[in-house]
């Protein structure tokens, strides 16, 4: 009796509004989300990268400028490590895998759950693949940087780059704490917003898997 | 014999209430459950042409509402998926049809839902919306057996919190 007057509540409760459709309109409204959807990822993928992008022709110009070997060579090498971050990502973004919604409730939690820990495993190693190589990559070129006059360099760029110890040291340090900052951001997301939502969806599927 | 997929038009006419009490009761105050009803579409009408017919359309539009609303629920979709409102759904308020009484006894139903565990939740709608245990089982991946298990004990807990509302 109870049960039956439970599901007749339940399903005069989609009365209270009238769903209607311009079904001449509804395809059309469906695919202009998708592709506004899609601009929107596009956009993400091409912001990821960009950093990367911008790097090259900067560190290319200081490699073909820079008169001294050993910072030629960072910069070089930076080059290189600029297009490992590219090939980087766009393997990432090849790898996402697009949710399957019509997959069932605990498949679908579960795949969430391994593509977070994937973002989790990326995030907590930033320091390894995006922070450190280019922090000592920098470092060599900086410390690579000599006396200008031992070269008889004298373009516009000369004023710009660091010759005296004390102005070395300050841009090492300054470096230091700009990826300490990159570092530090991304453990934040990982401790403040991924870890979280994996334990929330373990909490789901355990309470789905119990059988108390 | 394997019936003709009907066109996506079709299968969202039949089963619009079933999506919209499903959005209904998992919308929380920002998201509206038009919002959610609209995501439902949108992730239907993206999943329509792998769709082969063989579990039946309304166990696979089941399984997106819940997917889609658990996961709003979760907040593991960005904020800016939602911006995007289909005008060609629209929501008229119907008064009549749904008197006050009405309105109350599903609020008691309502916070009785609520009050048990996202997991038990999932069952127990599907459960009003007179699933078999096997179509249950089908939509949340669990088995049959452990369906049947775990609806005894979330029934239970259902009437005696809603026993005493409705007097």
């Amino acid at each position: 009796m109870l049960e039956q007057e439970l599901k007749n509540i339940w399903k005069s409760s989609s009365e209270i509004e009238r769903i209607k459709f311009d079904l001449s309109r509804l395809m059309m409204d469906l695919n202009d989300k998708m592709k506004g959807l899609e601009r929107a990822i596009r956009r993400r993928d091409r912001r990821e990268i960009g950093a990367a992008v911008i790097g090259i022709p900067l560190f290319a110009y200081l490699a073909y400028e820079l008169p001294f070997p050993i910072a030629r060579l960072a910069a070089l090498l930076n080059i290189g490590h600029f297009i490992y971050l590219i090939v980087k990502f766009r393997r990432m973004q090849k790898k996402k895998r697009p949710v399957d919604f019509a997959a069932s409730f605990t498949e679908q939690l579960d795949h969430q759950k391994s593509g977070m820990q994937e973002q989790v495993r990326l995030l907590d190693s930033v320091l390894w693949w995006y922070v450190l190589p280019p922090y000592l990559l920098n470092i060599m070129l900086i410390a690579g940087i000599g006396d200008p006059a031992t070269y008889d360099w004298a373009p516009l760029l000369k004023d710009s780059v660091p010759v005296m110890a004390t102005e070395k040291i300050t841009m090492i340090i300054g470096l230091g704490i700009f990826y300490a900052l990159i570092v530090w951001m991304n453990k934040r997301a990982v401790k403040k917003t991924l870890k979280p939502t994996i334990s929330e969806i373990d909490r789901v599927l355990l309470q789905l898997e119990s059988k108390d | 014999m394997q019936q003709p997929k009907k066109p996506f038009e079709q299968v969202l006419e039949d089963n619009k209430e079933k999506i919209y009490r499903i959005c209904r009761v998992y919308a929380v105050t920002p998201v509206e459950p038009q919002d959610l009803f609209q995501e439902v579409v949108y992730q239907a009408w993206k999943s329509f042409p792998a769709f082969k017919g063989e579990s039946g359309e309304g166990t696979w539009l089941y399984k997106i509402a819940l997917n889609v609303c658990m996961r709003a629920k979760l907040k593991l979709e960005k904020t800016d998926n939602k911006n995007v409102r289909l005008e060609s759904i629209r929501f008229m308020p119907v008064k009549s049809a749904h008197d006050e009484l009405q309105e109350e006894r599903y609020q008691f139903l309502r916070e009785c839902i609520t009050r048990l565990n996202e997991g038990d939740q999932s069952l127990v709608i599907l459960y009003l919306e007179e699933l078999a245990y096997k179509e249950i089982a089908l939509v949340t991946g669990l088995s049959e057996n452990h369906v049947a298990v775990k609806m005894k004990r979330i029934r239970k807990m259902l009437f005696d919190c809603i026993t005493p509302k409705l007097g």
